[in-house]
């Protein structure tokens, strides 16, 4: 028996109608009832996990305008199943916060960016926006520019929070401090050293991503996608075009499959490696950080021989990639693989065994499997940890099922546990990079080139120019692509965690909703439980293990 | 040149000639454009919360203590490792007993858990 | 009478200016050596291997503007960068470079330098509240607990010398030297005195009141200018000073090692010797993670105390009774 037909079967006429597009199942349910079904599949049926909660805007005449969209997963068998809840302009939904913690963001960004109210909420305030914001930008008779009588706001001057024992001493960490990792903001309540409360405040680097995703064609999205974790921009981009390639309902050729995963890769260990420098600068030592731009510097110059851009490449195309691989980039590859690893043994020496390093990491910011599943955490966290979970392995994308990898596991779940599982994913990514030059097959690197990306350009004013050429090129830049009506979630494992986009399209060339779900941010969210108790210097500590990038965080 | 003292003076003089000469020239030569964000207190670029000089909680008040106590204590260690050669086994049995009560104090707080502060 | 004065005039002027020598040029070696650990090349423009940077960047902070934050409580805002490099600029008064080259052979040194050294901790302090901000006052109260923790052992460990030697006198203390350098006979006094002469000096991994990843500078965040120049001086003042104390103590100061190379004078031994401790400590600073406060006060409290004063012990029982 489905989750449908079991819902129906227990809560009758609380269950809507359902629906299945490309393999996923939504099912429609009536917000009275949103939160027994919501506690009844988490507790009977085991969906333990609360991928995404978002918003949407049907259109401004529609009668239930606003739909609240979840997205639940059962770890132990990988279902997932999405409900929604449609609503009018100005009705209240049961919050679900109390039932998996991780919604209270996601929660507080909806009401962010829809004003949709949520019953229940512990501290229902906008996440990203500043408190005197007027109007909720997500929705679709919010004009693109905003608001642009205003355009300046003292965002997020005011504090936001409430101290908790009028004894103690409030600091601000945040947004210009050099160990927050970019804009972010944390206030911290404070016992002479010792932590009382944290509070994340988030929104610095707030760009409205979504907002623009929902103005441009499908193509068009893609460099903004490189915006969002900018430490790991194939990840992003392989996340995004997935998702379109899911709602087209194409699949690119292996070629281009394989080249992406050498490129996300790599992005997983440029990443990886900023994150072991910064982590490490944070607790002090100063060194490891200039080791590891060394090898980050290398993982740049083959990002530029093959995407002509070392930063933000945008390199990935709806169906397949740019440019096949130049001719040097394979032996520059080797060289990097066959290296790499007599590097890591290096960072290992400086800090592994390091007693300054342990007792620094040791038994500081601890999470418990529970909690971690409990607020959505996600990445290197969630297996540092203690569970065995990666999207590559648990929804296999982008021929990753081809790969021999291990999946590295932590027991403790403190600082000195991520560290061992990032070091260790360093290592099974060389692993991955090794088998991929091995077994590279030709062949071509997209999938219909003209019809869902832009021809060759020889095809089109060059030797080879044919007329038909032409009108794909014209097409392609007029409209790009048409995806039939649909929603798809796709995520990918990307450094930080699962990085998931969730579109929704009306047939139309541009999106009609995106929503990303980012990594970084609700990883974030558990910031205060990993400290509490602690000592300001492991606030630091514990914010460069959790491996946050603003550019992700704020969208 | 033993037991000469006044050269401290004249080093004296000249630490704190330096010191304060430096800060003065500085004073000096340096530009003058205050306003009202630079001179305000550092707080990551938010303005302040509340004031920085207010009672605030030192864990580690006890072990503070124990340093005070400690510190005159040890003062007697001095003048005895200078002549303690010259004067036999029983200068050095008297400062083992007084080591050893010293270490007696030291394993009390230890158990007592001044110096765990949490 | 006069022939005494000037000549001592001369001394500590010269000393002086070998001690601002080597704080300057202990900047550029720090950005040296950090560069070779750090696999890149260190200051390099300014004048031939970049060797004006040092100038350059006094010049440069003199003409940088004076701030005087607002709500500071300004008698102590001025005093404490100024407090800063006095105690070590005292210190040389006692400090034997030769033989026969110092500026004074105190019989109380050991005590004078514990005293006098022992007074820039007010200088961090002081610093740290006179701003009203609370990132320098964590500084400055992560400075006391620290000064609290390590004074003791420093001072332990200088007893453990001093027992040997029988006398206070740096001089007594190198000349005791002679034939055996104190390192040999007191190797966990000397652990000791650099475990807790970089936890005074302030040094990474005991870099607490200042650490830049979590208190952004502390004790001198609100500094500028020269004020925020001398903190630093002080700090490098500091670290020479220490270096030539330690040299005095443990590594038979102006004495070559085994007695090769006689021809070399002695002072030129004592500043290699006094450079390869700086450098030693360079070179800690480059390695090591930052420990954390708790930790830090632990360690002193609960290891270091108790081995310096059962070494105390020991080298009582031992110079009692071994003869």
């Amino acid at each position: 028996m489905g989750i449908f037909e079991s819902l129906k079967a227990r809560f009758g006429e609380a269950i809507g109608d359902a629906r299945e597009f490309r393999g996923e199942e939504t099912i429609y349910v009536s917000k009275e009832y949103l939160k027994n079904i919501c506690l009844w599949l988490r507790d009977v049926k085991g969906f333990n996990f609360l991928v995404d909660l978002c918003g949407v805007d049907r259109g401004v005449g529609k009668t239930d305008r606003f739909e609240v969209v979840y997205l639940l997963r059962n770890m132990d068998t990988r279902e997932q199943v999405r409900l929604k809840v449609r609503i009018r302009d100005g009705e209240r939904v049961d919050t679900v916060s109390d039932v998996w913690p991780t919604a209270n963001w996601h929660e507080r960004e909806v009401y962010d960016m829809f004003g949709i109210e949520f019953e229940g909420h512990s501290n229902l305030e906008r996440l990203y926006l500043p408190d005197d914001y007027e109007g909720f930008p997500l929705r679709k008779d919010y004009p693109v520019r905003g608001d642009t009588n205003r355009i300046f706001y003292e965002g997020g001057a005011k504090t936001k929070y409430k101290p908790k024992r009028n004894d103690t001493t409030i600091l601000n960490m945040g947004p210009q401090h050099p160990s927050t990792h970019g804009v972010l903001r944390v206030i911290l309540e404070l016992e002479g050293e010792t932590i009382v409360d944290a509070c994340p405040i988030v929104g610095y680097l707030h760009r409205g991503t979504e907002k623009l995703a929902e103005q441009k064609t499908y193509f068009q999205v893609l460099p903004l996608t490189d915006r969002l974790d900018y430490l790991a921009p194939p990840s992003n981009n392989l996340a995004y075009i997935l998702a379109v390639e899911k709602l087209l309902g194409i699949e690119p050729p292996a070629r281009a499959k394989y080249i992406r995963v050498i490129m996300t890769e790599l992005a997983r260990i440029a990443s990886h490696l900023i994150w072991l420098g910064t982590h490490a600068m944070d607790i002090g030592a100063a060194t490891v950080f200039l080791y590891t731009f060394r090898e980050r510097e290398y993982i740049y110059e083959l990002w530029e021989m093959v995407a002509g851009a070392r930063f933000h490449q945008s390199y990935f195309r709806i169906g397949g990639v740019k440019e096949d691989l130049p001719e040097e980039f394979i032996p520059a590859l080797k060289k990097f693989v066959d290296t790499f690893p007599r590097k890591i043994d290096e960072y290992e020496g400086l800090l592994t065994n390091n007693k300054i390093w342990r007792v620094r990491t040791e038994g500081v910011a601890v999470l418990s499997k529970e909690d971690a599943i409990r607020y959505g955490v996600t990445g290197p966290i969630l297996r540092g940890s203690g569970v065995k979970w990666d999207l590559r392995k648990a929804y296999p994308y982008s021929g990753y099922e081809e790969f021999r990898f291990e999946i590295p596991v932590g027991e403790v779940g403190d600082t000195f546990s991520r560290y061992l599982v990032r070091l260790e994913e360093m290592r099974q990514s060389r692993e991955i990079l090794k088998q991929a030059v091995e077994k590279l097959p030709d062949g071509p690197i997209k999938f219909e080139p003209g019809k869902y990306s832009f021809p060759d350009p020889e095809e089109v004013k060059g030797s080879r120019a044919n007329i038909e050429a032409l009108i794909h090129q014209f097409k392609q830049v007029i409209e790009g692509v048409k995806p039939p009506v649909g929603e798809v979630y796709q995520a990918v494992e990307a450094p930080k965690g699962e990085l998931g986009f969730y579109i929704v399209s009306d047939g139309s060339e541009k999106p009609y909703r995106m929503r990303i779900r980012s990594p970084s941010l609700i990883n974030l969210q558990a910031l205060p439980l990993l400290v509490r108790g602690h000592k300001v210097a492991d606030v630091v500590t514990a914010i460069g293990s959790i491996d946050i990038v603003l550019g992700e965080v704020d969208k | 040149m033993r037991e000469v003292y006044w050269p401290l003076i004249l080093v004296a003089i000249l630490a704190f000639g330096f010191g304060i000469g430096t800060i003065v020239i500085s004073k000096l030569v340096g530009p003058k454009r205050p306003d009202p964000s630079k001179l305000s207190p550092y707080e990551c670029g938010v303005e302040p919360v509340g004031d920085a000089r207010k009672p605030f909680f030192i864990h580690y008040y006890m072990i503070a203590l124990l340093f005070l106590v400690f510190d005159i204590e040890v003062i007697f260690l001095y003048p005895w490792a200078l002549k303690f050669k010259e004067m036999g086994s029983f200068a050095f049995w008297e400062m083992a007993v007084f080591i050893v009560i010293f270490l007696g104090i030291f394993l009390y707080a230890y158990v007592k858990g001044v110096l765990e502060w949490e | 009478m006069l022939e005494t004065v000037i000549l001592t005039i001369a001394k500590i002027i010269i000393f002086f200016a070998v001690l601002m020598f080597f704080v300057a040029y202990g900047t550029y070696a720090e950005r040296k050596v950090a560069g070779g650990i750090q696999d890149r090349i260190g200051p390099l423009h300014c004048g031939p291997f970049g060797l004006l940077q040092p100038l350059a960047d006094g010049l440069k902070l003199f003409f940088k503007e004076d701030i005087t934050v607002a709500k500071s409580d300004k008698p102590t805002y001025y005093i404490a960068p100024i407090l800063a490099v006095v105690p070590a600029i005292l210190v040389i008064a006692v400090i034997p470079v030769d033989e026969n080259i110092m500026i004074t052979d105190l019989n109380i040194a050991l005590l004078y330098f514990l005293a006098v050294s022992s007074l820039s901790v007010y200088a961090i302090m002081l610093g740290g509240w006179a701003g009203n901000s609370k990132y320098p006052l964590l500084g400055g109260l992560r400075s006391a607990s620290q000064f609290i923790s390590y004074e003791l052992v420093l001072g332990l460990s200088i007893v453990c010398v001093a027992m040997l030697v029988g006398s206070f006198s740096l001089r007594d203390v190198v000349l005791y030297q002679k034939d055996m350098w104190m390192v040999f006979k007191q190797p966990i006094a000397f652990i000791c005195y650099m475990i807790a002469a970089i936890a005074e000096l302030n040094r990474a991994p005991f870099d607490l009141p200042e650490a830049e990843s979590e208190l952004v500078g502390g004790y001198h965040t609100e500094y500028s200018s020269m004020k925020f120049a001398m903190f630093f001086l002080g700090e490098y003042a500091n670290m020479v000073v220490s270096s030539a104390i330690a040299t005095c103590l443990f590594l038979g100061g102006w004495y070559a090692p085994f007695s090769i190379l006689p021809f070399i004078p002695g002072f030129i031994w004592f500043l290699i010797k006094t450079f390869l401790i700086f450098f030693f400590m360079l070179w800690i600073r480059w390695t090591y993670p930052r420990v954390r406060f708790d930790q830090l006060m632990g360690m002193s409290w609960k290891v270091l105390m108790p081995v310096v004063l059962l070494n105390i012990l020991v080298t009582g029982f031992i110079v009692t009774f071994g003869r």
